[in-house]
């Protein structure tokens, strides 16, 4: 019988150099099968740590011109601020480190707005400038006050503010002297006035806002006339007042924004009546919207002054003495001498008026009225003040401050500025920013000030066009894709993180470790004690 | 002052809840014999068993030339030049002297300077070379037992309880010995219960009972109050 190999036969060939091949085909095949996998799992690991948008490659639809809302906002800013008769008094004197020293504002109401949205409101019957009103409790602390007194804070003002727990509140302050604030996911508003019933915003002249009858403005002024109380008191003699209602307002809808401020005076009388003046309205009125940038309308209104009886007209010229058509500072040359030499100075400020694409603020009052009393402490004659404080013994501690402020009182002069019917509006808008991440860009839905990203909808949904108020962030959270430069320097960072820690720790070691066997600080080991 | 040889701090070491060590101090100079005396009991065998790493202290520091040295091992030790003479003996009853001594050839000293050193030392052991150690008398067993330990070449003897079963002649006759090897420099720690013949030899001498050192100085110091003090610390 033949022994030679038959056709289907293996030879030795086949089963050693053969098989041996197959066996480095298997062996390749099962490499690259676990190559494979192990890239599949690699893959998917980077997959599971990569952010979202690395996972989908399909970029979400970039929002397009017309989807991108041109009049929805990403952000906004508003303020408000009404004072019908703001009181500055200038004296160094004063140990208030502020400037102006004293500040009172009347029928103060201030609104700020801002994005989300969130928004505050204040009023308050007598504000007493920030310095005061904001740090009562820690005037208190520094002039030893009891703590009952300033630890709530002062006392005379109302305030709200969405979100928030108190949205809305009302106060009192005097009997029928009535301020409200309200704040809400559109509109936010302060209001003070001298009546029972509710006051609205001014008409600021852009023909939108307003009531239809401006007189109906002022019928809670002239209600409240007769029975108004002068908050001041006694010191009415020098500024006396009937009727003063403010309104700061802001409305938000996701395209627009409006801040309005309102100050009303119904009458005020000053210096005992010398200078009268009445009916004053100021309405001054910000909107504010990326397509149609910033606007700005006022309304200045005053109804008619008299001073030492003489009685003047207001109008587009400033005041009118009379049928004579002689603008202020033109009060008739005698008149105005009379009152320099008073130390009376009025003045009828220019609205200031500064916009900048949607950027917008606006500034007005009525009238100034600067009652310098340097002329009239000219006068008076030296009080002997330095004779009573050198018979004063030496005071304790720090009481001995009373001389100073005694002999002070001598060049106390005092510059007192009023400012009638003060109103300062200002509102902002910015368009959605925009940080390159495509998809993951949301807004945040209307009202509720919260921001969505995960399940916002496109920018170019009427619900996002219309109704968005959030600012707009890109989802950019998790780690960096695999293969990406900021990925390369996180792992260099981590490797070379733990390198310095090793080399610390290595070295801690052989800073104190060696010490530390021994509370001697020998040296740890077994000596050759027949060398040693 | 030169570092001293051996210098223990405050050393503590315990028979599981038993303490037997608690807070010795005691300092051996170089070069010098040093006795370490005390009643039965006192912790004078197991301080030498933890200063030669067959026992682990509990707390405390052990310093050997102004090192400090933790956790080492008896047979680390004696490579370097720490060598114990232990209570009893411990010789190898079945073999002869010399085989007893050839013993120390396989630590890498050569067998005949293992004998050398050996003979010259106890000239006694050379007449009984080929007798098995089991039959030496006690005095020659202690004699084989230093003369192994002096065959690896010591810094510090420890030597404990030399004197023990043996009868006064052969005791001087081995405190000869040991004031041999320690003027060739060897530093010698000698534990014993009786303690003339070690005052006799030593430098210094120390008292130990209760598992403390209450008592060092110079032999005829420690000679005048160890009474007191050993039968002050028994009572």
């Amino acid at each position: 019988m033949s022994r030679g190999p038959r056709k289907n036969e293996k030879t030795l060939y086949d089963r050693t150099v053969v098989g041996r091949a197959r066996s480095v085909t298997r062996r390749s095949k099962r490499t690259a099968a676990g190559l494979l996998a192990f890239g599949l799992l690699a893959g998917g690991t980077a997959v599971g740590v990569a952010p979202a948008h690395a996972a989908t490659p399909t970029p979400t639809p970039a929002p397009t011109p017309a989807a991108a809302s041109a009049t929805a906002y990403g952000g906004f800013t508003t303020t408000a601020t009404a004072s019908p008769l703001k009181l500055e008094i200038f004296e160094p004197a004063i140990p208030i480190p502020t400037d102006p020293q004293a500040e009172f504002d009347f029928s103060y109401t201030r609104v700020l707005g801002g994005s989300g949205p969130a928004t505050t409101a204040r009023s308050s019957a007598l504000w007493p400038g920030a310095a005061l009103g904001e740090g009562l409790k820690t005037f208190g602390e520094q002039l030893g006050l009891p703590g009952a007194l300033t630890d709530n804070g002062y006392p005379v003002q109302a305030n709200a503010g969405f979100p928030g727990d108190v949205t809305q509140q009302s106060q009192e302050f005097l009997p029928g002297m009535i301020g409200r604030v309200e704040a809400g996911d559109k509109r936010t508003t302060a209001k003070v006035s001298y009546t029972s019933s509710d006051v609205s915003d001014g008409d600021a002249g852009d023909g939108k806002t307003g009531s239809a009858n401006p007189l109906d403005a002022l019928t809670g002024l002239l209600g409240a006339k007769s029975g108004s109380p002068n908050p001041l008191g006694t010191l009415g003699l020098l500024i006396d007042f009937d009727g003063m209602t403010s309104v700061s307002s802001t409305d938000y809808d996701g395209n627009t924004v409006v801040a309005t401020a309102t100050s009303r005076i119904g009458e005020l009388r000053l210096l005992g009546g010398l200078i009268k003046l009445d009916g004053i309205n100021v309405v001054t009125k910000v909107t504010s919207s990326l397509a149609g940038g910033a606007k700005t309308s006022q309304t200045v209104d005053v109804g008619g002054m008299t001073v030492a009886g003489q009685k003047f007209s207001y109008g587009p010229a400033g005041f009118t003495a009379l049928g004579k058509n002689t603008p202020i500072p033109g009060i008739p040359a005698s008149a105005a001498a009379l009152l320099k030499k008073l130390g009376v100075a009025i003045e009828v400020p220019k609205p200031e008026v500064s916009t900048k694409g949607s950027t917008g603020s606006l500034s007005a009052e009525a009238v100034r009225i600067t009652l310098d009393t340097k002329p009239l402490r000219s006068k008076l004659p030296q009080l002997p003040l330095d004779k009573l404080v050198d018979k004063i013994p030496p005071l304790p501690g720090q009481a001995n401050l009373l001389k100073g402020l005694l002999l002070s009182l001598n060049t106390i002069a005092p510059k007192v500025v009023l400012h009638l019917g003060s109103a300062q509006a200002s509102a902002d808008t910015v368009s959605l920013v925009d940080l390159g991440g495509g998809a993951g860009t949301a807004t945040g839905a209307a009202g509720t000030g919260s921001t969505d990203l995960s399940s916002a909808p496109p920018s170019d949904s009427p619900q996002a066009a219309g109704t968005g108020t959030g600012v707009t962030k890109q989802v950019a959270d998790g780690l960096p894709p695999l293969r990406s430069i900021p990925m390369l320097l996180l792992l260099a960072g981590l490797a070379l993180a733990g390198g310095v820690g090793w080399y610390l720790r290595n070295a801690g070691l052989l800073l104190f470790g060696g010490a530390a066997g021994c509370a001697y600080g020998l040296k740890v080991g077994i000596p050759d004690l027949r060398k040693a | 002052m030169s570092v001293p040889i051996l210098e223990v701090v405050d050393l503590h070491a315990a028979y599981g809840r038993i303490e037997v060590l608690r807070g010795v101090d005691l300092t051996v100079p170089r070069g010098a014999v040093v006795a370490l005396l005390g009643p039965n009991g006192a912790g004078k065998s197991t301080l030498l068993k933890v200063i030669s790493g067959q026992m682990e202290q509990t707390s405390g520091d052990i310093h050997l030339s102004g090192v400090h040295v933790s956790g080492a091992k008896p047979d680390d030790l004696a490579r370097v030049g720490l060598t114990t003479v232990p209570e009893g003996r411990s010789v190898f009853p079945n073999l002869t002297v010399e085989e007893n001594l050839l013993l120390m050839s396989y630590a890498g000293v050569s067998a005949d300077k293992v004998y050398d050193t050996a003979y010259s030392y106890f000239p006694r052991l050379y007449e009984r070379a080929f007798q098995l150690a089991g039959t030496l008398s006690g005095g020659e067993q202690q004699m084989l037992a230093m003369a192994r330990a002096l065959s690896s070449d010591p810094a510090l003897l420890l030597l404990d309880e030399l004197s023990m079963g043996l009868a006064p002649l052969i005791v001087d006759e081995l405190y000869d010995t040991v004031v041999q090897i320690a003027d060739s420099g060897v530093s010698i720690l000698v534990v014993e219960q009786f303690a003339r013949t070690a005052l006799e030899v030593a430098d210094y001498a120390a008292v130990m009972t209760g598992g403390r050192i209450v008592a060092t100085g110079e032999p005829d110091e420690i000679n005048e109050i160890m009474a007191d003090v050993i039968l002050g610390g028994a009572a």
